[in-house]
């Protein structure tokens, strides 16, 4: 067995490979990628700063002889603790990995490094009519790679899905330096769909180093309504029957009265500040195909609605879509700090979980604001507490476990887009039985036999045995009866 | 295939009558449970879905049809994987929704399904079954339950099982259960049908579906002919259907199809049945450099590239290869559907190199062989 390699020494062969500049050692420096969008911390003990597939590789081999975790990191917007280096070892920076290999229009594809920024890339094709279509809060600054590792999505993958709908195939350094080809352009690739098992696997699997992108056509036109109740549940039924009367809106968004007030004092998007709560519904197709929905979204909203503003410009949509884009941001205001929850439950139980966050609230003595992706039944729960007084955080941390529990007990999961990371892996057998545990166990092992890459991540850790223990199996695949 | 006393060990597992010579059918999820763990202790190998045949026993899960849960308003339904699309569209259909995709066989189940990740014509806008599919129940070859995703329609706890074992073709396990979401049937479809008289044109129509803003249910390429024909599928109100039309005459000479056309089952073909995917510009120009006489039919999706093709005579070793050169060199695939035995490397096409960790996921996850082996993970050891 060859003896451990120090830091110092990996260091200096990391800098051999990439040079001195690109490999970064101290504490100060590190103490910028000890942290992501979440509330963990976790300091690594080197930052690299690959610029191209084969210098991947190099530290890929480096790393593993030295038997070092690496856990790979875009623009660290990520809420889940996912980029951090939760072991220690080795922080594999990949944006200054930003190139644009190739935009194929005619097939409809695009080639892109990891590190390339999800808005960015969209803009720099907008003469073409098309865009990358999952857009996270974060686009302004997540990368590519990062909505990869997380399979990210956004308001508008109600109507186009997550990104896993729109990646086609990847380029991937392994654990051991292997460089696997899967997917392509085309689609349909023979054999296992190991593209669509990568997505989403949280940097755990390999390190995608290039990412062929399905492109999507810009609509022609688009509507933004702001819908605004009286009653949250008024707001959460209407979310269900749009759903189910054949129109899917491009985005159908929440936000309740709290939140909605908070939103407006920070950016002025121009959102009634006596609403109980307020749908914001975005609708995309022909102009046609938009006047039929908007009557069709309208009728059904004024069931119950006080009112359907309908943004008559393009700087008053932009304007309402500032105000939803830029609502966690805005929270900074009115607490010194909140914990961004994400989980999902079945869109026909919104009103009766929104009632349940509220007794939460009450017995945790927090404020908890909601803001969210509703017509796809992702919740964004935002616990506000103050770090400063004791136990607070603490408090905070158990409310929002009590939220997820909330979401689980009426069939829905723990995470619809920050992923699981090393916030909710402890949390993973409430929706996944030992047996879907130790599968994934083992697919992740047939990838990375040594558990290196992105280690105590995604699946539950050695610190979750407390806390381990659930009901999975009749949550997540109810049987007959239940 | 079996024998008497395998048949009885299989029948106290099972219950009477639910044995035949080549084919169990297990009434429940615990005995498909039993029976995998039998198979992998008698070293039997299992053609899951399937009728059986010398070499294995058909694990027939026609006896697992019970609705698990159907929201409407949510627009998601969960069911045993043995529930034919016809039953399930039966419930749908009551709510005014249906499956958003092509079932193809509607006596076929959901488990084949997802086995097998056809698709058709909707696909140009609903995607494929692993578009739709958000949970997944499985049996592996342990005999574990392992189930992938859930019952929401947006989830990214875990890795996603559903991606990997849909289109599996059986080679990873049992699907036993499956979280679909369903639609709203569009209200008001119309079809349109463009004579072509050639691929070039065809590849003219898809260049223009690709950069119109309209958004067609299902833009098919049917041939071969004289002419060539492209199928158009749209929905709406009567004012966006007169938008689509009109759209369509300003551009190409057309006709209206009939709506019937779009569930017509295709007829028994003799010759090879032939998956070809291709990037979608270069498709046209591939399919015109291959054997025109050959060809009995071309069925496809024409704005994404994706072929079914069958012969009229089997194709031989040799004529696959040759078919397959122009397609591969375009960066596409080609895969050969028919059930004559063949070396999957010829069946797949030249492996790309992740089919080393595909055999390395086969290895690890059925390392007994009891479930098929289509993409050749144990081949280089039989040979």
């Amino acid at each position: 067995m060859a003896p451990p390699v120090s830091t110092d020494e990996l260091r200096a062969q990391l800098a051999r490979e990439l040079g001195p500049e690109r490999v970064l050692s101290d504490a100060v420096g590190r103490m910028l990628y000890e942290y992501d969008g979440g509330v963990d911390r976790a300091l690594p003990d080197l930052v690299v700063f690959p610029q191209s597939r084969d210098e991947v590789v190099a530290v890929m081999r480096l790393t593993a002889a030295a038997n070092v975790p690496l856990v790979a990191r875009g623009a660290g917007t990520g809420l889940s603790g996912g980029a951090l280096a939760r072991t220690g070892g080795v922080v594999l920076s990949l944006n200054r990995m930003r190139r644009v290999l190739e935009v194929d229009v005619e097939n409809g594809r695009a080639v892109v490094e990891p590190g390339v920024v999800n808005l960015e890339f969209s803009q720099s094709i907008a003469a073409s009519g098309f865009y990358f279509a999952p857009d996270p809060s974060s686009q302004k600054a997540c990368t590519i790679g990062g909505n990869v590792a997380e399979n990210s999505g956004g308001p508008h993958t109600l109507a186009y899905g997550v990104t896993v709908n729109h990646v086609t195939g990847l380029e991937v350094v392994l654990a051991d330096g292997r460089v696997m080809q899967c997917g392509a352009k085309a689609l349909d690739a023979p054999g296992l769909d190991l593209t669509g098992a990568f997505v989403g696997s949280e940097g755990t699997l390999g390190v995608a180093t290039a990412i062929t992108l399905r492109l999507t056509r810009v609509p022609e036109a688009a509507r933004t309504l702001l819908a605004i109740f009286d009653r949250v549940e008024d707001a959460a039924h209407t979310v269900s029957a749009i759903t189910a009367s054949g129109v899917t809106p491009a985005a159908l968004e929440m936000l309740d009265g709290f939140s909605l007030r908070a939103v407006e004092a920070a950016t002025h998007a121009g959102y009634p500040l006596d609403a109980a709560a307020v749908l914001l519904i975005e609708l995309e197709g022909l102009h046609e195909e938009v006047d039929d929905a908007a009557v069709a979204v309208e009728t059904i909203c004024l069931r119950t609605a006080r009112r359907v503003r309908v943004a008559r410009e393009a700087a008053e949509r932009a304007l309402l879509w500032k105000g939803r884009k830029e609502a966690f941001g805005a929270m900074g205001r009115i607490s010194p700090n909140y914990y961004v929850m994400d989980g999902v439950i079945p869109r026909t139980r919104i009103a009766e979980i929104l009632r349940r966050i509220e007794t939460i609230s009450a017995a945790f003595g927090l404020r908890i604001g909601n803001i969210f992706h509703a017509g796809d039944g992702n919740l964004h729960p935002l616990v506000f507490y103050d770090a400063r007084v004791a136990g607070e955080a603490e408090r905070a941390l158990q409310a929002s476990q009590e939220i997820i529990r909330a979401c689980v007990a009426v069939g829905g999961s723990i995470s619809g887009e920050h992923g699981i990371g090393m916030e909710k892996d402890c949390l993973m057998p409430l929706i996944f039985t030992p047996s879907d545990l130790a599968f994934m166990q083992r697919l992740r092992r047939v990838f990375d036999p040594g558990g290196r890459l992105n280690p105590e991540k995604l699946l539950p850790s050695h610190s979750c045995r407390e806390t381990a223990g659930g009901n999975a199996a009749g949550l997540a695949m109810p049987r007959a009866g239940n | 295939m079996i024998t008497d006393a395998r048949r009885q060990e299989l029948e106290r597992l099972v219950g009477p009558g639910r044995v035949q010579e080549r084919r169990v059918a297990p009434d429940s999820l615990e005995a498909v449970v039993a029976v995998v763990r039998w198979a992998a202790a008698s070293r039997v190998r299992l053609q899951p879905g399937g009728g059986g045949d010398a070499a294995s026993l058909g694990l027939d899960l026609a006896a697992l049809r019970r609705q698990r849960f159907y929201d409407p308003a949510d627009l998601t339904l969960g069911c045993d994987a043995g529930v034919s699309a016809s039953e399930v569209l039966g419930w749908l259909a009551a709510e005014q929704q249906f499956l958003p995709l092509d079932v193809g066989d509607p006596a076929r189940s959901l488990g084949a399904i997802l086995g097998g990740h056809r698709s058709g014509p909707l696909r140009h806008y609903f995607g494929t079954v692993r578009d739709a599919t958000i949970g997944i129940e499985c049996v592996t070859a342990d005999g574990s339950i392992v189930h992938g995703g859930g019952r929401v329609v947006k989830n990214v706890a875990g890795y996603d099982l559903m991606k990997l074992f849909i289109g599996s073709r059986g080679s990873l396990g049992v699907i036993t259960g499956v979280n679909l979401k369903v639609a709203p049937w569009p209200r008001d479809t119309e079809s349109v049908r463009l004579r072509l008289a050639d691929l070039a044109a065809a590849e003219r129509v898809r260049h223009w579906v690709l950069h119109t803003p309209l958004r067609f249910l299902c833009c098919e390429l049917r041939g071969p002919g004289d002419p060539w024909e492209v199928w158009l599928r749209f929905a709406g109100s009567p004012r966006v259907r007169g938008r689509y039309r009109a759209e369509i005459a300003a551009a190409f000479c057309s006709e209206p199809l009939d709506e019937a056309v779009w569930n017509a089952t295709p007829g028994p073909a003799s010759g090879s049945g032939l998956a070809v995917s291709l990037p979608p510009a270069a498709a046209t120009r591939v399919l015109a450099a291959l054997p025109a006489a050959a060809i009995a039919s071309v069925a496809g999706r024409l704005g994404l590239g994706v072929y079914e093709i069958q012969t009229r005579s089997g194709l031989s070793d040799a004529e696959i290869g040759a078919w397959r050169a122009p397609i591969a060199a375009a960066q596409g695939f080609l895969t050969v559907r028919d059930a004559r035995p063949m070396a999957s490397g010829l069946r797949f096409g030249a492996p790309g190199n992740d089919s080393e960790l595909m055999r390395g996921i086969k290895h690890e996850m059925d390392p007994m062989q009891i479930f098929p082996d289509p993409w050749g993970a144990y081949e280089e050891r039989r040979t």
